[in-house]
């Protein structure tokens, strides 16, 4: 019995020295066995992150991008029946202002197996395993298991699903520290994916070598489009597949990598280093398939996109929760309200569209200059949800909307961030028409009535509501076009507008379509908006100034440069709130 | 317009002799610098005065009210919120304008009722997210995300004294915008074992406030007073910084600096005589 266990010592002796001879000589030599123990030796012979990975064997190099070989896309997997066993390391060290802030190293066993076939697609269970740690030079030797991984992969080899695997995991849901490290440790095992911890990108491959039954291939990450805050991106990765040609077998047997990167920052640079290594071990049986519970899918990246999706997570309003603050609503303080507002707008904007079917039920019956629905109504206009955007065109359609609940809606419309739905073009098209009917007969009526109110019985007439809503109708069309990306839709919108200019012969309808314009930002109207600003009427002149607030310098320059020699104080006082405007916008672009 | 002052005593001085002479429009502000850029708020009331000035055409027309602007700051970035004015021409018909987030909304014409042109209109709540900015947090650079949302709700009542010859006419008005501006503030980066943020909510503007008197649409000086109050910048904006804790397998937080905390200022546009309960600030919430 001794004497097995010395014998297995010295072999595990024997292949600790193949390895690390391995890793020195770059990766020649195949090593069939190697114990934990050997795997730390050769863990030490790499310098901390700060370096680039151990180049391949030289030799002639080829663009694998460009091969259509699966195992280029995919990895290599396990065969049915089999484990890879591997010994793995991360590392990870910040300088802040040129001085170490935090140097971080982990290291601990990882195996890959089968986990059954459906259809065409495969899946694999990846399991991790910490069991030394270290945190600023501080070694502790702790075994920590994290939640195992479950990848799907579909019969052209990509990586269809990432899901959690619950079974195994110590009580409960795992924790996101531990999920994160898992995410972190698989992206690593998925050397071929375009995805890494910090985002989407378009990787660059090259086999340094083919030969004698090892493949080795270099990958470079040139940029993270979604990270542009990184510089100084130094990231090369490298992937080594052994074979046994006698048997018929190909495995990984080596994957590292660094990622370096500065980021900028006013207090002083932040530098990150990050290198990870795997080492194979050995491949044990393993006869049965694994059962596990599946939890959540995930996403490898942290880049924006899905930390969005984290904080949608955040930002999910529960119908509960949400009916509870909307009974209240009118009780809330302002700020309250206002950021159960924003909240769930957001909600909205990330997908949580049961919301909308909340806020319609929400808002009908109700006053117009009630809390709940300007809220509601706001909401809707706001998001960038179709759904949201539809609801509130519906909103506006329901048979028995009074006057102020549409001009609301139709101020939603104008004011709101949210882009309004492709029908609105024809209501507001026939809202304009109905108006303009009801405009001529009222000014028919004027030329033939009596104009100026007797000082001891006036009482005005009421104000015809197919003319209040042709206004607003006007001011949400314009607004409509500045929204509009589709460009097709927004010449369409356009049109619309140009009819109305086309028909404004009074001051008053000048004095309207200029508002529009203002409103739409486009610099489509630019020419009419330099005639306007040269009428004889100051009203029409100084609205013509207001309507450039929202346009690029290039163009508002020269309109507000001539308006400051028009000796109308009212036109004085639309170029001082054009510059308002215009100056806002010159912050933001300076940011 | 502009013609208004900054800072705290000199407002409560302004507002003071603006409600005791009620000859001048009134501008309440209050700034902060943080996160290195300005937040601010700024809000004037005043009369509208006829320009007297003669147009082109037949329907050239003269008007008096009041008005209201509303303008904020967040971080750097400039919004206006609301610009309302209720009015009457010199032809006698009253008008309302509203510009929400800089967006012309509408122009209703008052309904007239107990005689006097009358307005009570409710804005749809609105949201104005600004650009994307960049922040450093200790050694982090967080992209924030900036926006301000807002509620207003205007009242107006326009009555016009007429006398003739219409110069000698004047309009007992009175303007109530009820408004609220939020700004919210939202950041985080994460770089494999390190992590940070911005957050917080700043209460810009919360007013209940209103001004009342008479503007002539023949050039007699307007006379008029404020009541209510105005509520500037009270809120809390907080920043974090943390590092992936091996040993305890969780964040450590390393730098959690409160980056602005400002409790907010109140002022009494009524001196505490014409509310019910005296002081409204006493009140506020």
């Amino acid at each position: 019995m001794r004497e097995r266990s010395l014998k297995a010592r010295k072999y595990r002796k024997i292949g600790g020295l193949l390895v690390t001879g391995a890793v020195f000589a770059a990766g020649i030599g195949f090593v069939t066995e190697l114990s934990p123990s050997a795997a730390r030796v050769a863990d030490t012979v790499r310098a901390p992150a700060a370096t680039a990975p151990v180049s391949g064997v030289s030799g002639q190099v080829e663009a694998a991008n460009e091969k259509s070989s699966a195992a280029l896309s995919a990895g290599l997997w396990p065969r049915a029946g089999e484990r890879w066993v591997y010994r793995f390391e991360r590392r990870v060290s910040v300088e802040y202002r040129n001085r170490p802030w935090l140097s971080l190293k982990m290291g601990g066993r990882a195996t890959v197996e089968p986990q059954g076939m459906h259809g065409g697609n495969r899946f694999y269970l990846l399991r991790f395993e910490a069991d030394r740690l270290e945190l600023q030079g501080k070694a502790k030797n702790e075994v920590r298991k994290f939640p195992a991984l479950r990848v799907e992969i579909d019969p052209a080899g990509k990586v269809r699903e990432l899901r959690l695997a619950l079974s195994g995991v110590e009580q409960g849901a795992p924790a996101e520290e531990l999920k994160d490290t898992a995410k972190d440790l698989a992206s690593q095992w998925l050397f071929f994916s375009d995805e890494t911890r910090l985002g989407k990108t378009v990787p660059i491959f090259e086999v340094l070598s083919e030969k004698d039954g090892r493949r080795a291939i270099a990958k470079r990450i040139g940029a993270y489009p979604n990270r542009p805050e990184l510089s100084r991106l130094d990231s090369t990765h490298e992937w080594v597949s052994a074979s046994e040609a006698a048997r018929g077998r190909e495995w990984v047997e080596r994957i590292e990598g660094a990622e370096n990167f500065l980021v900028p920052s006013a207090n002083g640079d932040f530098e990150q280093k990050t290198s990870y290594r795997w080492l194979w071990l050995q491949t044990e049986l393993a006869p049965r398939l694994a059962e596990v519970e599946l939890g959540e899918p995930l996403r490898i990246a942290e880049n924006s996109e899905q930390e969005q999706a984290s904080e949608s997570a955040k930002r999910r309003i529960e119908r509960a929760e949400f009916r509870e603050t909307w009974a209240k609503l009118s009780d809330l303080p302002s700020l309250k309200r206002l950021a159960f507002f924003d909240r769930a707008r957001r909600a909205l904007d990330v997908g949580q569209g049961e919301l909308v079917a909340e806020i319609l039920a929400g808002v009908r019956g109700r006053p117009s200059t009630s809390y709940e629905w300007r809220t509601g109504v706001g909401i809707l206009a706001s998001s960038a949800s179709p759904e949201a955007q539809q609801a509130l065109l519906g909103l506006y359609r329901e048979s028995g909307r009074r006057l102020d609940e549409k001009l609301s809606i139709l101020a939603g419309l104008a004011a709101g961030e949210g882009k309004p739905a492709a029908e609105w073009k024809d209501v507001l098209a026939t809202e304009l028409k109905d108006g303009a009917v009801a405009l001529e007969t009222s000014v028919q009526s004027s030329a033939t009535g009596d104009k100026t109110p007797a000082a001891t019985a006036f009482t005005p007439k009421a104000s015809d509501p197919a003319i209040a809503i042709r206004e607003a109708a006007l001011y949400a069309l314009g607004s409509a076009i500045r929204k509009e990306t589709d460009e097709p839709k927004r010449r369409d919108l356009e049109k619309v507008l140009w009819r109305e200019i086309s028909d404004a012969r009074t001051v008053t309808a000048q004095l309207s379509v200029l508002e529009a314009i203002g409103n739409s930002a486009s610099r489509e109207f630019y020419d009419h908006i330099r005639t306007q600003a040269r009428s004889q009427e100051p009203r029409v002149r100084a609205k013509a100034v207001s309507a450039v607030r929202f346009l690029a310098s290039e163009l508002a320059k020269p309109v507000l440069d001539s308006a400051r020699q028009d000796p109308s104080p009212l036109v004085q006082k639309a170029v001082e709130w054009s510059r308002k405007y215009q100056d806002s916008a010159a912050a933001d672009e300076s940011l | 317009m502009d013609r208004g002052i900054s800072f705290r005593p000199l407002i409560l001085f302004f507002a003071m002799v603006t409600v005791a002479n009620a000859a001048e429009p009134a501008r309440f502000s209050d700034a902060h610098a943080t996160l290195g850029r300005k937040s601010a708020v700024s809000y004037d009331m005043g009369p509208v005065v006829p320009t007297g000035e003669e147009g082109a055409a037949e329907e050239s027309e003269d008007s008096a009210g009041f008005y209201a602007v509303l303008n904020a700051m967040l971080l750097g970035k400039n919004r206006s919120i609301l610009e309302t004015q209720a009015s009457v021409t010199n032809n006698l018909e009253g008008e309302t304008d509203f510009y929400w987030g800089g967006f012309r909304v509408w122009s209703a014409k008052p309904e007239w009722r107990d005689g006097a042109f009358r307005v009570s209109a409710g804005l749809p709540t609105v949201s104005m997210r600004a650009p994307i900015a960049a922040f450093p947090v200790g050694p982090l650079t967080v992209r924030l995300d900036v926006g301000v949302a807002a509620e207003a709700e205007i009242e107006a009542s326009l009555k016009p004294l007429i006398s003739i010859p219409i110069q000698f006419t004047s309009i007992r008005a009175a303007l109530t915008p009820k408004a609220a501006a939020a700004g919210f503030i939202e950041g985080y980066a994460k770089f494999i074992a390190v992590r940070g943020g911005v957050g917080g909510s700043v209460e810009l503007i919360r007013t209940n406030a209103s001004i009342e008197g008479d503007v002539s649409l023949g050039g007699m000086p307007p006379v008029f007073t404020f009541d209510g109050y105005v509520s500037l910048l009270a809120g809390r904006i907080y920043a974090f910084v943390d590092y992936f804790n091996v040993f305890r397998w969780n964040w450590r937080r390393v730098l959690q600096p409160t980056i602005a905390d400002w409790k907010g200022k109140c002022i009494d546009l009524s001196k505490g005589a014409k509310l019910e309960g005296g002081d409204p600030c006493a009140n506020v919430p």
